[in-house]
């Protein structure tokens, strides 16, 4: 059984709480926006490779290169990232394949304040865009604001 | 984001100040850092990218994000490839690694001597931080003289 990507995205922040999300570029940034609009969404429209060093966690995983004409990836082949993520000394570590799967990293993800890894496998499917946002000094200032950390200035004119 | 591993022994700062002050960041490819620097600016923190001028030309594509957003960056850059480089596969990138940053929209600070260190990277620091500015300062290898190999 492979989850769908949009239920799998909308039912992991159906309750976010303070969660905060950067999406990677292209499909994983049209799930977040179909999932809601939230000033603490950064979306990435560009910097690929980004995405995991600005924020930290989840992978959604088909098996393709799905910007560029779903070609098969390393993840089709032998490579499994939840055992990487491992290896790299991430403890907490999921590999998702079905909704029983994912009713337990919504269980982890509540309870989780450390670092966490979670795959998830994802059909290969081509769903409409849903474009959110894409001025990223705006992007950029409502997610501070969001958080309280913007206004602060070194002294000096 | 680097430790400051060879920080010389005379300086007059204390030791362990990257433990104190400062979290160290080790990367694995220099452009990680770029993202890394756009999300502790997101989060509300400060950060300042250490690289060696190699390590310049891996930075490009993500530079993208901080233009485009105009996150503030920090960047020390030790060059290689230029006084007494003993290596000529560092002169290609050491060469042009100035050109490359102001291309993808930074502002550039050489430094060549020592005394001017100091000012510079304040300098850039105030820029980054004070005006949302990308700001390298490259610290040339005059600073650092020829690299010695022991066999």
């Amino acid at each position: 059984m492979t989850l769908h990507r949009r239920d799998v995205v909308r039912q992991l922040l159906a309750e976010r709480g303070n969660t905060l999300v950067v999406a990677g570029l292209g499909a994983s940034a049209w799930d977040v926006a179909a999932a809601g609009d939230d000033d603490r969404n950064f979306y990435l429209w560009g910097a690929m490779g980004g995405a995991a060093m600005v924020g930290l966690g989840l992978a959604l995983d088909n098996g393709r290169y799905g910007e560029t004409g779903m070609q098969p990836s390393h993840t089709a082949g032998p490579t499994r990232l939840a055992a990487v993520a491992s290896a790299c000394g991430i403890d907490a570590t999921y590999d998702i394949e079905n909704d029983a799967d994912l009713d337990g990293l919504m269980r982890a993800l509540a309870a989780q304040t450390d670092l966490l890894f979670a795959r998830v496998a994802i059909a290969p499917e081509e769903l409409p865009r849903v474009l959110p946002e894409r001025d990223g000094r705006r992007l950029k200032a409502r997610f501070r604001a969001a958080i309280s950390v913007g206004g602060e200035r070194m002294a000096g004119g | 984001m680097h430790h400051l591993t060879d920080a010389p022994e005379n300086a007059d700062w204390p030791s362990h100040i990257h433990a104190v002050f400062i979290r160290a960041v080790p990367l694995t490819t220099e452009e990680e850092g770029v993202a890394l620097a756009a999300g502790a600016w997101l989060g509300g923190d400060r950060s300042a990218l250490l690289m060696q001028s190699s390590g310049v030309g891996n930075c490009v594509n993500m530079l993208a994000m901080t233009r485009t957003c105009r996150f503030p960056l920090l960047m020390l850059v030790t060059m290689r490839g230029e006084f007494e480089e003993f290596n000529p596969w560092q002169v290609p990138m050491g060469t042009s690694a100035q050109s490359v940053l102001q291309l993808a929209g930074l502002d550039v600070r050489r430094v060549d001597d020592a005394g001017s260190v100091e000012p510079a990277v304040e300098w850039a620091a105030e820029q980054a931080f004070g005006h949302d500015a990308a700001v390298a300062v490259l610290l040339s290898q005059r600073l650092i003289g020829r690299k010695e190999w022991v066999r």
